[in-house]
């Protein structure tokens, strides 16, 4: 298996990625490097062949592919703030099942920033949900008695209590 | 993700293209096929679009599809092992990886890799190895690890989604280091090959010691090889070579050091360490590890200096003391700087150059009984040796301040010695300053003084140089005999750096009164013009001493000034006396000199017919005898420059032609002392100088000698100096006049220390009391316990201390 010594050389050249049902993503060496298993699978079997990955499909894939694009220029040139914008952007529209997909992808490809970006944005559409809610989101059957689930949302009262702690805000406001 | 029940199963059985067989696709991603664009797979049982659908996983994966993908994998490691990775695909392994972890298959993967690895290792690697231990072993082994680290990057890459998640989930070793572990535990660490690796590499190391070429590449990889094993730490590499690299080579040196101290001598035996730590040092670097160059430096340094430092230094003809006497400069450098390496090699040299240091100044300080140093030649050497040593501080010992320290406190402590240091410095100086200093330019001079500056600051009794150096100084202001006023302005304002105005502040005044007299002098001549004054016939010159600044005369004068002289000094007495009054004049007679017109008649007594000579001035011949005439020789006339007292017993041959010693005593009223030294110079000086002939010609004077014109007197010059006895230093009792005058100051300021002290803090205990007071005196003079406290009993007797009722040792000031 040859190494990548040539690195600029290689630079030049387009990498070619076979997806699911056949159809090839060309992409820029740079773009292609994002992915740590692309990196390695590139420098153990060099950038002539075609990489299969069967398991996307062409709209995750495209996503990805634009995902990696924009961030192989925006390290250098484009501001974080606008950056953000974009990632938000980016991840909007997207309905929960392409948000999973891209993180099977992600997560197979080994692309952290975007992996993290996703579950970011996950998170957040369940934050401040109640139990049911979130059941329904991710389709979770409710396994607990009724019991059971009376005692844990007793444990967990002080959570979701809103006052806080109104004793120390009177000290704080008298040292203060 | 829990697994969902939501919906039935995928087929499990979609084959994706390009894989090798039984890969699950679905496994994750999309199984792609043209039937679903976007929605996922599973049955929808609830409205797509917002929500999120489980993905559907096949729950299981079937084990004889996971032993199959297993297989693949295994097989495949195995072709890389054996170097035939050309026909893999990358991505299928890697996604047979993925699947297996992904389906908790995670840990038979990682055990079955761990075995695959270790059968390589054992079976093939090992074997070869061992096949190569007398040939060409260390680059067959150079070959099998370089191998190894291939396949295992390799091997790394394909299961990095193990290594990324089962590997942290269970917190086992990483696919790499697992390679690593198992390379060292079977092939290097067993029996034979370990001990075969390190006696080939310790010997290698030996034949290059003997000066033989060795294929150092090969070293450099097995040490590299050994670090990279130990993973994080340096264990195997420090166990296998390291350890017993460092054994053998503290053997070698112990052995190369006697071989070197048998050569006897310090110089070559220094430049043979030094090139051979120069040597090792390389050697590390070629091709040991980079933290074995200081332990090895550290064992040549331990056996070749440490153990050997003394003997090196001390050694007979060739140590270091040698090195200082034949000013081997090079050679001291190059000891100093080894060492410098050990920690107590610096203290070693030190102690050394220390003792020589300290005999060479004793050397100098110490007189013998009874003898008479010549001062100037006593601080001209100290100031050489003291070149010398600086010398040495520079070049050989680059300054170090240790160093330095040292010789502070070496000449110090031998300067201080010789009570007399502090009069020889301060003739030094004089002499130095006096005219005729054989032609030294102004600069020439400012050196010298800032390196006399130097021995000051060592000397302990400042205080008795104080002393001295006004005595001189006022001498040299008196007779006139400076060189410059710049150059004796300068050296105050040298001690006054030093140590401050109090130091300088009576020798600022002295340059004040003289530069007063003169002005002073200025307005009495022109007050003598105006006023037709007489002088009887004598050139005054007059000046005005304030006592206190100038060292005085500890017996009153009583000598009797001729007539001329004395009235000419009365005009000027009254005239000063008027301008200040409540002023008191004395008369110093000690540093006074004058002018004589004389006229010698030749071999007999005459004196000439007044008439002969009408153009002379008899000024100190008012009343000449008239005597026969019958000379031979023309009269000669001459200036003589004698001092006050031998002008009072020369205007007396006026009278007489001889006087006996007492005769003389009686008739001026000079001191004994002051007499003796006047009439030695007159009479007894060289065969120019002689005015008076003495007689009995003895080397004493007694008080019935007699003591006679000498008419005879010829000079090449027309005035003649007579010069004083050379005094280079004092007589025994004035010595010790001038010791009890000091002592008796440092009474008196340790007293006001005392006073001072306690005045701020009111209580001290004795012990503090005594620390204080040296402290503050400590730039002036060293006082000594007993002394304080002598001070401090007068003090208390006198009421200005009291002892504390409750404890013997506190004192209390009293108000």
């Amino acid at each position: 298996m040859a190494e990548d010594p040539t690195a600029a050389m290689a630079k030049e050249c387009k990498v070619r990625l076979k997806i699911s049902d056949d159809t090839i993503f060309e992409v820029e060496y740079a773009v292609a490097m994002q992915s740590q298993m692309l990196k390695n699978a590139l420098s153990d079997t060099g950038t002539d062949g075609t990489v299969p990955l069967h398991n996307i499909s062409s709209e995750i894939m495209a996503k990805v592919v634009e995902y990696c694009a924009y961030h192989v220029n925006a390290a250098n040139t484009i501001s974080e703030k606008d950056v953000k914008i974009w990632d938000q952007e980016f991840l909007k529209d997207l309905d929960q099942a392409t948000l999973f997909n891209l993180i099977m992808a992600t997560q197979y490809m080994v692309i952290h920033n975007l992996q993290d970006l996703i579950c970011q944005t996950v998170a957040d559409r369940i934050k401040d949900k109640s139990a049911e809610e979130v059941r329904e989101i991710f389709n979770i059957q409710n396994d607990l008695t009724p019991e059971e689930e009376e005692e844990i949302r007793h444990e967990n009262q002080w959570a979701f209590e809103e006052e806080g702690w109104p004793e120390i805000q009177e000290e704080v406001r008298l040292e203060g | 993700m829990s697994g969902g029940a939501s919906g039935g199963g995928s087929n499990p059985n979609r084959i994706s293209s390009g894989g090798g067989g039984g890969s699950n696709g679905n496994s994750g991603g999309n199984l792609n096929n043209n039937n679903n664009a976007k929605s996922p797979t599973a049955p929808k049982s609830k409205t797509q679009s917002k929500s999120m659908r489980m993905r559907m996983f096949p729950t299981v994966l079937d084990d004889k599809l996971s032993f199959g993908i297993w297989m693949t994998l295994k097989s495949a490691i195995q072709e890389i092992q054996k170097k035939n990775n050309g026909g893999l695909s990358f991505e299928e392994l890697y996604r047979n990886a993925y699947t297996l972890v992904l389906h908790k298959k995670g840990d038979t993967l990682y055990e079955g890799v761990k075995e695959v690895i270790r059968e390589h290792l054992e079976e093939k690697i090992r074997i070869d190895v061992l096949n190569s231990l007398n040939n060409q072993f260390l680059q067959v082994l150079n070959q099998v690890w370089s191998d190894h680290q291939t396949s295992m990057m390799m091997i790394r890459d394909i299961l990095m989604y193990m290594d990324r998640i089962y590997v942290q989930q269970c917190n086992v070793d990483n696919v790499y280091n697992v390679g690593l572990n198992l390379f060292r535990d079977h092939v290097i660490n067993h029996p034979s090959i370990r001990d075969h690796l390190r006696h080939t590499l310790l010997m290698q190391v030996t034949l290059e010691r003997r000066g033989e070429y060795i294929e150092a590449h090969w070293i450099k990889n097995v040490c590299q090889m050994l670090v990279q094993l130990g993973i994080d730490r340096r264990s195997v590499y420090e166990e296998i070579f390291e350890a017993p690299f460092l054994e053998q080579s503290a053997e070698f040196y112990r052995g190369e050091s006697q071989r070197y101290l048998n050569e006897n001598c310090a110089s070559t035996y220094i430049r043979e360490v030094e090139q051979r730590i120069e040597e090792e040092s390389k050697r590390a670097q070629r091709y040991l590890d980079a933290g074995t160059e200081q332990k090895i430096v550290h064992v040549v340094e331990e056996e070749l200096i440490t153990k050997h430092m003394t003997s090196i230094v001390e050694m007979e003809n060739s140590g270091v003391v040698n090195m200082l006497r034949d000013k081997k400069v090079e050679d001291l450098n190059c000891m100093y700087r080894l060492l410098c390496r050990v920690t107590t090699g610096l203290q070693c040299i030190i102690s050394c150059v220390s003792a020589y240091l300290r005999e060479q100044g004793k050397s100098l300080v110490t007189e013998e009984e009874g003898g008479k140093s010549d001062a100037v030649q006593y601080i001209q050497k100290l100031l050489e040796l003291k070149d010398r040593l600086d010398i040495f501080l520079v070049k050989s010992f680059n300054t170090d301040k240790e160093f330095l320290k040292m010789i502070a406190k070496d000449f110090e402590y031998f300067l201080n010695l010789n009570p007399r240091s502090p009069e020889y410095l301060s003739l030094f100086i004089d002499d130095k300053l006096k005219k005729g200093t054989k032609g030294m330019t102004e600069t020439e001079i400012e050196q010298v003084l800032e390196k006399t500056m130097v021995l000051f600051r060592y000397l302990q009794d400042k205080d008795v140089f104080e002393r001295y150096y006004k005595q001189h100084l006022a001498k040299r202001l008196l007779l006139n005999k400076s060189v410059s006023d710049d150059s004796e302005k300068n050296m105050i304002s040298k001690l006054k750096t030093e140590c401050g105005c109090q130091f300088t502040s009576k020798l600022e005044g002295m340059f004040k009164d003289m530069a007063i007299s003169n002005s002073t002098m200025d307005e009495f001549k022109s007050h003598c013009n105006n006023a037709g004054a007489h002088l009887h016939g004598v050139d005054l010159s007059v000046r005005v001493l304030t006592t206190g600044f100038w060292p005085t005369q500890s017996t009153p004068f009583k000598t009797i000034l001729p007539i001329a002289p004395r009235s000419a000094f009365e005009v000027f007495k009254k005239f000063y006396l008027a301008k200040h009054s409540g002023r008191q004049l004395n008369l110093q007679a000690q540093l006074g000199w004058a002018d004589l017109n004389a006229v010698f008649y030749g071999i007999k007594r005459e004196e000439p017919d007044p008439a002969q000579m009408p153009n002379t001035k008899y000024l100190n011949d008012p009343g000449a005898e008239p005597n026969s005439q019958l000379t031979q020789d023309q009269p000669r006339k001459h200036i003589i420059s004698v001092s006050t007292h031998q002008m009072c017993i020369l205007m007396l041959y006026n009278e007489r032609d001889s006087f006996s010693c007492q005769d003389l005593a009686n008739k001026t009223q000079i001191p004994e002392k002051d007499l003796l030294r006047a009439l030695m110079s007159l009479a007894m000086g060289k065969q120019n100088q002689r005015i008076l002939i003495k007689s009995p010609k003895t080397k004493e004077i007694e008080p019935d000698h007699i003591f006679t014109i000498n008419d005879s007197f010829t000079s090449k010059l027309y005035r003649v100096k007579i010069q004083a006895i050379a005094c280079r230093g004092e007589s025994e009792p004035e010595r010790k006049e001038t010791r009890s005058k000091v002592d008796e100051d440092r009474k008196h300021e340790i007293e006001a220390a005392i006073v001072r002290i306690m005045k701020a803090r009111k209580q001290m205990s004795h012990s503090s009391l005594v620390n204080e007071v040296t402290e503050q005196l400590r730039t002036r003079f060293m006082p000594s316990p007993v002394i304080i406290k002598k001070r401090i009993e007068a003090l208390i007797e006198r009421e200005y201390l009291a002892r504390t009722d409750l404890d013997r040792k506190t004192y209390t000031y009293v108000a």
